[in-house]
């Protein structure tokens, strides 16, 4: 991201401050990076990138604006950024960051101190699924096991396999009913 | 470290379809897959960066426009916090949830909320004094000293503190900010309006007192050492809710008979008060006389 000024220099509290925001937000910072670039190295540099963009601008921050909103829409600048780069890799549409975006303010203001605490009602619909449905999402994302060893262990065939995840996950989806007024 | 799961993509489908579905993919795998010490290292790094940012050294002047800036606007209350979290001189404050609550508790307190107070003062010689307190952020503050609404009340306005006796004929006397509620007898150690948790806690720290905190992070009691000013209160409890609002604040002296017995604030509520009512003019017909000072 090109700086465009570089206003006072950063006294100690401000960057204590900063470090305990930054500390509060982390965790949904990175998921929604996540969200949008895979969990790969792109989304550890677009983290990064972010955090050092939002300490050097952080007196442009209007407090009157949640500060995880402010983190995520300079994380949008640097995906976009990198999308310029990447085009090939990355096939983002700026309706489809502004879309996860949403998403994403509306767990941030879930109740909770931290990400873990605001993802009660996840925890809560993950185990009112039907067993099979749990077992399935268990196995795709705690022992991050797909394809042939996902359909195995479900006894099944690699397409049951991924449609038994589809639709576990498609009974989380949050306009659906199990999350009820989870998030809206 | 996983990539998104283009095996388990719709074939087709509208960016809604697509941010549901990134969306929830993404929170399962941090439902299941939760790894707090990968997130510290990522955050130290993003730290460590921070920390070699020429930017980032203390600055050894004020901001040239403090009025444009957030930290700035923050106040007396962001430094207290901030000084806290710098000393982590109390174990409470180790902890990640409680530096987030403070951090969210300042924020909270920047916005321009009005917190309402129960006040009463229990003295040793005559009848319990009750009145109600208001605080808007950290500059405003109006105190209704007894039951009636005619008051007396005093307060701190935009520009200045300010005094409306009773009695009708007094004059209101208007003083420089500040200087009103340091006489309250609530203010030692709690300097109205800063009723803020991390103020109140870097006061008690300051007067050298003993804090501890309850199992539940929303309690703490203090008590004077023997380094604490020989006027120190002999206990002070405190109840805080989650986002760092004080709940209930009770100021004990036990042995000094020049100062009330115990003073406590309970909050009641934070209905909206106008701008004005931090000012004195709301508090008389605006015909009195006013006494600067």
């Amino acid at each position: 991201m090109t700086e465009t000024r570089d206003p006072e220099p950063r006294t100690d509290c401000e960057l204590k401050l900063f470090e305990a925001l930054a500390r509060e937000h982390s965790e949904l910072l990175y998921t929604y990076i996540a969200s949008c670039v895979g969990r790969t190295s792109l989304a550890d540099d677009v983290y990064q990138d972010t955090l050092v963009t939002a300490w050097r601008r952080i007196r442009d921050f209007d407090q009157t604006r949640p500060f995880g909103a402010w983190l995520r829409g300079i994380a949008r600048l640097q995906i976009r950024a990198h999308r310029r780069e990447r085009a090939a890799q990355l096939s983002l549409s700026d309706e489809l960051l502004d879309a996860l975006s949403t998403r994403f303010a509306a767990v941030e203001r879930q109740a909770g101190d931290d990400l873990q605490a605001k993802l009660a009602f996840l925890r809560q619909c993950v185990g009112a699924l039907a067993e099979r449905d749990r077992e399935a999402l268990e196995i795709r994302y705690q022992e991050g096991l797909r394809g042939s060893p996902l359909a195995e262990r479900l006894s099944t065939s690699i397409e049951n396999g991924k449609k038994i995840v589809q639709r576990a996950r498609a009974r989380l989806h949050p306009t659906q009913a199990p999350l009820g007024g989870g998030l809206t | 470290m996983t990539e998104h799961e283009p095996a388990d993509a719709p074939s087709s489908g509208s960016n809604e379809v697509e941010a549901d579905r990134r969306f929830v993919d993404s929170l399962l795998h941090q439902h299941f897959h939760a790894d707090p010490a990968a997130n510290q290292e990522r955050l130290s790094r993003a730290l460590r960066e921070l920390a070699v940012d020429p930017r980032a050294r203390p600055a050894d002047r004020t901001p040239a426009d403090p009025g444009s800036s957030w930290w700035s606007t923050a106040g007396r209350w962001t430094l207290a916090a901030s000084t806290l979290l710098t000393l982590g001189l109390i174990p409470f404050l180790l902890s990640d949830s409680a530096t987030a609550a403070i951090a969210r508790s300042i924020r909270a307190m920047s916005q321009a909320i009005d917190f309402h107070y129960e006040l009463q003062i229990e003295s040793r010689l005559g009848p319990t004094l009750r009145g109600e307190v208001w605080i808007r952020g950290t500059e405003r503050a109006a105190v209704r000293l007894g039951p009636g609404p005619d008051g007396p009340w005093l307060g701190e306005g935009r520009n200045a503190g300010w005094i409306v006796p009773l009695l009708p004929v007094a004059p209101v006397v208007v003083v420089e900010r500040g200087k009103v509620l340091e006489n309250l007898p609530a203010n030692q150690p709690t300097p109205l309006p800063f009723l803020h948790f991390t103020v109140l806690l870097e006061q008690l720290e300051a007067n050298a007192f003993d804090v501890e905190f309850g199992a539940d992070e929303q309690t703490i009691e203090a008590r004077p050492t023997a380094d604490s000013p020989p006027d120190a209160p002999t206990g002070v409890s405190l109840r805080i809710t989650a986002e760092g609002v004080v709940r209930e604040l009770v100021v004990r002296w036990e042995q000094d008979v020049l100062r009330p017995k115990q003073v406590t604030l309970r909050w009641l509520d934070q209905t909206p008060v106008p701008e004005s009512f931090y000012e004195h003019e709301a508090h008389h017909d605006g015909r009195r006389v006013i006494d600067r000072r």
